[in-house]
């Protein structure tokens, strides 16, 4: 779900006007009041690699730079998505382009990233990665919009802003990501190696 | 926009416990005019299931690996910043200076051709000396 209520708005507005006048302890709590929210977006587009922390650190690294121009219309939560998941679209073009101009057959030289200790039964971490491989399989106009709308919890509307997408665009394409996504699940879970549906 | 999509909308928000009242109440007579919206309401709640316990972290030193890479650049960005500067310290006098020996080469040569802009003209190619195989 969002974290847009991480942070209390007025406390949140302080912060942004203490990083901007250059305090690096402010910007350090918007990292850490955010960087979970960033690794739900990134990593559910990405997948579980390396590539997803460099972006990770890419967006922040971002927000530090475009912070002036956060005109706080949108909560700072929305803002740092529409970066993240800019800057994961770009990753996915990057990938493709590479693979393009490679004769490798893997779908991701990426090493995976290490694992953070959570407590997850096997049968848990076993569904978990179940349905990031499905994700990663979705077409990525399709995942954006599942990955905002279902794992961030974010409204149509709200969705729709992010991706600079009329509203009707994102219905169909929920719907459509929804379906495929439901199909790739099933296969997956007899075949392997699956193609892009 | 389709209805049928509003309506599958709506089952999400509603799964969510996000759809308000008259909605609700839309939705449940679309239910009559659409069949298929039931199916879809167990199918999205399976799905919404799975993806709303999809929760990644970073690691523990994410934090301090981001606050490292905005404080370093910053030497480096102001580095390159002082690149044109110090290129402009070094590229004027040294066109000045081009300029100064064009124009002293013309004046000592009273004509201006392309050998005395390569600096050749003085080079005659037939006093050369070519070694022969046969002094060896």
């Amino acid at each position: 779900m969002t974290n847009d209520l991480t942070l209390a708005q007025t406390t949140e507005k302080e912060l942004i006007q203490q990083a901007i006048e250059g305090n690096s302890s402010a910007f350090r709590r918007i990292v850490e009041s955010y960087q979970d929210q960033v690794a739900r977006t990134v990593v559910s587009m990405l997948g579980r690699t390396q590539s997803a922390e460099d972006v990770g650190q890419e967006v922040f690294i971002r927000l530090y730079k475009s912070l002036e121009k956060f005109r706080g219309e949108a909560g700072l939560g929305t803002y740092i998505t529409r970066i993240a998941i800019n800057l994961s679209l770009n990753e996915i073009k990057r990938r493709d382009r590479k693979r393009l101009f490679s004769f490798s057959s893997q779908e991701d030289q990426d090493r995976l990233l290490n694992v953070p200790n959570e407590d997850l039964s096997e049968e848990e971490w076993a569904r978990r990665e179940w349905v990031q491989a499905g994700l990663q399989v979705l077409e990525p106009k399709f995942r954006s919009v599942v990955v905002l709308r279902m794992i961030q919890g974010y409204s149509t509307k709200e969705t729709a802003k992010i991706l600079n997408l009329p509203q009707g665009t994102i219905l169909s394409r929920l719907a459509r990501g929804q379906d495929k996504l439901k199909v790739i699940l099933e296969n997956l879970q007899s075949v392997n190696t699956p193609k892009e549906v | 926009m389709k209805k049928i999509d509003t309506y599958r909308d709506w089952i999400l928000e509603n799964i969510n416990s996000k759809l308000d009242e008259d909605k609700q109440k839309e939705l449940r007579q679309a239910f009559d005019q659409y069949p298929e919206l039931k199916k879809y309401e167990k199918e999205a709640a399976k799905l919404n299931g799975l993806l709303e316990t999809h929760m990644h972290t970073y690691s523990g030193f994410f934090a301090e690996k981001v606050m490292q890479q905005i404080e370093a650049p910053d030497k480096g960005v102001k580095a390159w910043e002082k690149l044109p500067v110090g290129f402009k310290w070094i590229s004027m006098p040294a066109l000045a200076l081009t300029v100064f020996l064009l124009i002293f080469s013309v004046w000592g040569e009273e004509k201006l051709d392309l050998d005395t802009l390569a600096g050749t003209n003085e080079v005659h190619v037939e006093n050369m000396m070519i070694a022969d195989w046969s002094d060896f």
